[in-house]
């Protein structure tokens, strides 16, 4: 197994406060695979994407990337197990403004050991026209194509997706879905992706829903149907 | 709706607490230091003209051969106008210090006490409180002077001697070998028989009625006296002199008469002998008679060709030329005027620093700002709520800065330095209105402007815009960058992204680096002096004549001065004319031959320009004449202001004999009277008095450096950490994708090396420029060299301690940096 969960259990606060939000998570995903956490606000979709990706830390149970084992790591290991493994795409892109389209691609160009060809990726992602435009200056679905950009330069053989078509219009996801499914074809990157649009488990290798803080129903998508055949995004 | 918004403000004053206390500190530093120097300031100012009508302060002075008959000062007195003895006598004390007795004045510079009473019995005197205070004297102490033991009654100060030297001549107040004693009448007197008459000085200060004082000036010149009546040896020596011809030329008709009337008794005698001499003795005896009407019309004539009536003034002075008289007033006035144009630059300065703070936390709560304007809040309301914090923080800070600055550690420390130079009664600490309302109002209304004026852009954006979050395309500039190194990229961008923050910090670099570079100039100016007086004082001793000998000590150099007078700046400031022989061994000056053709030294040619080929003008303020002079050269000496003349083309010039000489210059010690010399000066007291400058400047150059340092460092300290407080999603972004700390300090606070490097590089020599174009305003008063220039050396060390407090603070922003959490970017969700 690529990814490996197993029991992972992660709480926040005190006292009155005190909320359990991960209660025993288990799952896997095999390398190359693409795979949807769907679930509603506050299940612990994000939190235990957070954990996978080293962001936030869990109270017990195991993650193993790789087989690489990331709990109890410490900062410093945690922020290398990212560099060497993991790519983010976030929900409101998170570029940097004041850096063009080649220079936010090149923020984790320049810590990756081996880069893919940012002028192929940006052909690849139809930005080669944009490449020197700020990102105000994008619309958004392009803006989100320079942020799987910046993601996949590093090659990162995890990509952690948090409602990457979230703040998209359904053509725009669409194209973005379409990108994802051409990516995880081409370079066979292995995907999480936390989403509450029902669609998109349609066209992934694997579902994962959860319900306050367990998962309620796992399974393998047997009939994956093509992101550009999706409906309803 | 505003008082939910102030009670935001509470939330944000305790949320940002540190900063806004930093900030606070800062404001209440700045506003502390410009109440404590203008206030002091105003204290010495406004108590000396207080002071003014109180002790009864001389409209001026003058100094007489013989003192005043009653009828010459009751004819003078006409108009209200009054006029006093202030004679005085040169006393040695047993540590060969100077003090100078008066009698305890009547009507005019009252004797000012600052504890115990006058001087009223024998045995008894009043001292002058900087000489006390140098020698550790106390009320009731015994001193001894000429030889006398005195119990000092009082300690106290006159106006006449604000600034205590003992001549015009002095450069420095010097309170361990000069100050002043104040005695009754008889013990003045008994003083005076003890010691050599000859020595006391006959002044006399006046306060004008319905008068002025050139009319006082010319009824004085009026006054001749007969040289016979001064019985000093050396003045008589000098009439002698001038008389010599007519006293041989009455010998030699005395003699012819004794002769002519030795002839003729001879003759007569011998006729009653020899009747052939009867004719003879007619003759001898008409000779004789002849002779005698000769010697007594002689007399006459001689009085008409041998004029000898001269003028009883030797000098005069109004109050306004007398540098002892209100010496410490004019040196604050500077100070004053500094403060309070100093005051409103780092007050603005200040201000900026708040507003970028301001324009941070709008830029991050612009969507809640959208929503406010969607339900209907107006701009005013918010621009109200942005500005009420920072302006109320600088209120605050106001007032406690206000409240520090009037109280004993504020405005009293201040003048310390001036109580230790200056004679002055302890005054009263003043509040003048203005300097009130400067330091409450002007710091929040700065504040409220400059903040009004920087985020009323960022508050003019549509709600939807600011809803939105929205980038306008045109907030970054498009420019190609050649380098390929992305840290190098990415610093460039984030410096220009942050050219708000980096451009105070490099304002704040300029305004800090020229304050320090005031106290710079300063020490570098007081070095200056320092090093040309001891460099340029080539001779060991200078001995100043008040009546000269005929010829000069042989191992001596005779010179003549004069001093003549030029304004700068509304004060006026002694130059002195020096006539050298063409070989002198103590001036390396080529002087020519001419009457009008002088040498400036470098001082006068630095403080105003002159060159080689100028004409310049000096004026002799006791005679109102104006001496013009072309400047055959510039020379390298800056022991004040002076020029030099050929010798003899100087005495050409002034009139005087042609052998006529009034200082001699020496490598060792001479034998000459006493009584002939005004003063001694030797190299040593030169030195030491230029040295004084140093020491008096040290606590203003203190504190300069100090406040400039503590300004470079808060600013630096807040901006750097504003910019890392603006990138702290940038930061926490780049954390996620794996950057290590050093890469991520590399990307992040590099650039601002670069921007402090490069603010250096022109904030230090541009301040340094501005500061040394203002500095000789600072000095208008002080007749010196302004040699400015610093060895490279000193600009390598400011640029060293630049970069010393930039990497102190890069280090301490490092826990900062570390503190921000990967985790910040995923609240940018919904």
């Amino acid at each position: 197994m690529y990814l490996e969960v197993k029991d992972v259990k992660k709480s926040y606060g005190k006292d009155n406060s005190y909320i359990q939000v991960l209660k025993g998570i288990s799952t896997s995903l095999e390398e190359g695979q693409m795979c949807v956490i769907q679930g509603t606000s506050g299940s612990g979709k994000s939190t235990l994407l957070n954990c996978i990706g080293g962001l936030d830390t869990m109270d017990s149970g195991s993650i193993t990337v790789d087989g690489t084992e990331i709990f109890g790591m410490k900062p410093n290991q945690l922020s290398d197990y990212r560099r060497d493994n993991l790519g983010f795409i976030f929900q409101f892109y998170n570029l940097v403004p004041n850096l063009t389209v080649r220079e936010n691609i090149q923020i984790c160009e320049y810590i990756a050991d081996d880069p893919l060809d940012i002028d192929e990726l940006l052909e690849t992602l139809g930005l080669t026209e944009h490449q020197n435009k700020f990102p105000a200056q994008l619309s958004g679905g392009q803006q989100q194509r320079c942020a799987i950009a910046r993601a996949l330069v590093k090659n990162p053989k995890l990509l952690l997706c948090d409602e990457p078509t979230g703040a998209l219009d359904s053509k725009t996801s669409r194209d973005i879905l379409i990108l994802l499914e051409k990516i995880n074809e081409k370079y066979g990157t292995t995907m999480l992706i936390v989403t509450h649009n029902n669609s998109i488990k349609n066209m992934v290798h694997k579902v994962i829903i959860i319900k306050d803080g367990l998962i309620k129903k796992e399974y393998e998508n047997e009939t994956r149907t093509p992101a550009a055949e999706l409906e309803d995004l | 709706m505003k008082r939910v918004l102030n009670r935001r403000n509470l939330r944000s004053l305790r949320s940002g607490f540190p900063r806004y206390l930093a900030l606070l500190l800062l404001i209440v530093m700045g506003v502390y230091l410009i109440i404590s120097i203008v206030g002091s300031a105003e204290m010495v100012i406004q108590g000396t003209e207080n002071q003014k009508e109180k002790n009864k302060v001389e409209d001026g002075q003058f100094t007489v051969f013989l003192p005043l008959t009653d009828d010459q000062i009751y004819e003078l007195c006409g108009y209200d106008t009054e006029i006093e003895p202030m004679f005085s006598i040169d006393l040695k004390t047993e540590d060969d210090a100077t003090l100078r007795m008066f009698k305890n004045r009547k009507n005019i510079d009252l004797i000012q006490l600052d504890e115990g009473r006058l001087a009223d019995k024998y045995g008894e005197a009043v001292i002058e409180k900087g000489y006390a205070s140098a020698h550790d004297i106390h009320t009731g102490d015994i001193i001894t002077a000429g030889g006398v033991k005195l119990r000092i009654t009082g300690i106290g100060s006159v106006p006449d001697y604000d600034m205590c030297i003992a001549h015009f001549s002095d450069t420095a107040v010097e309170r361990s070998v000069f100050g002043l004693i104040f005695t009754s009448d008889e013990q003045y007197d008994e003083l005076k028989e003890k010691n050599d008459l000859n020595a006391e000085e006959y002044t006399y200060a006046y306060r004008l009625g319905y008068t002025n004082s050139n009319k006082l000036k010319a009824a004085l010149k009026e006054i001749k006296i007969d040289p016979e009546q001064v019985d000093n040896k050396y003045f008589c020596e000098i009439i002698d002199e001038k008389l010599k011809d007519r006293y041989e030329f009455e010998d030699s008709i005395n003699e012819l008469n004794d002769g002519a009337k030795k002839l003729s008794d001879g003759l007569n005698g011998l006729s009653a002998v020899i009747p052939e001499l009867k004719d003879a003795a007619e003759g001898s005896a008409e000779l004789a008679a002849g002779t005698k009407e000769l010697k007594e019309n002689t007399g006459e004539l001689l009085d008409e060709v041998f004029e000898v009536k001269i003028e009883n003034l030797t000098s005069f002075i109004t109050a306004e030329d007398n540098i002892r008289i209100e010496g410490a007033a004019g040196d604050v006035v500077m100070d004053k005027n500094a403060g309070l144009v100093a005051g409103i630059i780092v007050l603005t300065l200040f201000a900026y620093v708040i507003s970028v703070f301001v324009v941070h936390q709008i830029e991050e709560e612009q969507s809640v700002i959208g929503a406010l304007y969607a339900l209907g809040v107006k701009k005013k309301d918010l621009m109200i709520h942005y500005i009420t914090l920072p302006t109320l923080i600088s209120l605050a800070a106001a007032i406690i800065g206000s409240l520090l600055g009037f109280s004993p550690l504020g405005i009293l420390m201040q003048s310390k330095d001036t109580y230790s130079y200056f004679s002055l009664p302890q005054f009263d600490v003043v509040y003048p209105t203005y300097l009130i309302v400067y330091a409450l109002v002007l710091p929040p209304v700065i504040c409220a402007v400059v903040n009004a004026f920087v985020i009323n852009k960022k508050l003019s954006r549509t709600a939807l815009s600011l809803m939105k979050n929205e980038q306008s395309a045109g907030s970054y500039r498009q420019f190609d960058l050649k380098t390929k190194s992305f840290p190098k990229l990415f610093a460039i961008r984030q410096m220009v992204r942050e050219s708000r923050s980096v451009i105070t910090i490099v304002l704040g670099m300029f305004v800090s680096v020229m304050i320090i570079m005031l106290g710079a100039d300063s020490a570098v100016l007081c070095g200056n002096v320092n090093d040309c007086t001891v460099n340029d004082t080539k001779f060991e001793y200078q001995y100043l004549y008040k009546y000269p000998d005929k010829t000069p000590p042989e191992d001596g150099e005779a010179a003549y001065i004069e001093t003549l007078s030029t304004d700068c700046m509304g004060y006026t400031l002694d130059v002195s004319v020096i006539g050298i022989s063409e070989k002198s061994r103590y001036f390396d000056v080529s002087v020519a031959k001419g009457k009008n053709r002088a040498v400036i030294n470098a001082s006068l040619a630095e403080r105003y320009g002159y060159r080689k080929g100028d004409k310049v003008a000096f004026t002799d303020s006791s005679s109102d004449t104006d001496y013009c002079f072309n400047v055959t050269d510039v020379c390298d000496y800056s022991v004040g202001f002076a020029i030099f003349m050929d010798i003899d083309s100087m005495r050409e010039l002034f009139g005087k004999e042609d052998d006529y000489y009034n200082v001699v210059y020496s490598d060792k010690e001479l034998d000459i009277e006493d009584g002939r010399l005004y003063s001694v000066t030797t190299r040593d007291d030169i030195i030491r008095g230029a040295g004084v400058f140093s020491k008096l400047m040290l606590p203003l150059v203190t504190t300069l450096i100090t406040t400039g340092t503590i300004v470079f460092c808060v600013v630096m300290y807040l901006m750097m950490g504003v910019m890392i407080d603006r990138s702290a999603m940038g930061i926490s972004l780049i954390k996620i994708f794996g950057y290590r700390a050093r890469e991520i300090r590399a990307l992040y606070l590099n650039g601002n090396l670069i921007a402090v490097t490069a603010g250096s590089l022109i904030a230090v020599p541009l301040a340094k420029k501005v500061i040394d174009a203002i500095f000789p305003s600072f000095i208008p008063n002080v007749a010196c060299t302004i040699k400015l220039a610093f060895p490279w050396q000193l600009y390598l060390l400011i640029f060293a301690a630049i970069l010393v407090v930039y990497f102190i603070i890069n280090r301490m922003l490092i826990g900062k940096i570390n503190k921000i959490s990967p985790a910040e970017v995923l609240k940018n969700r919904e």
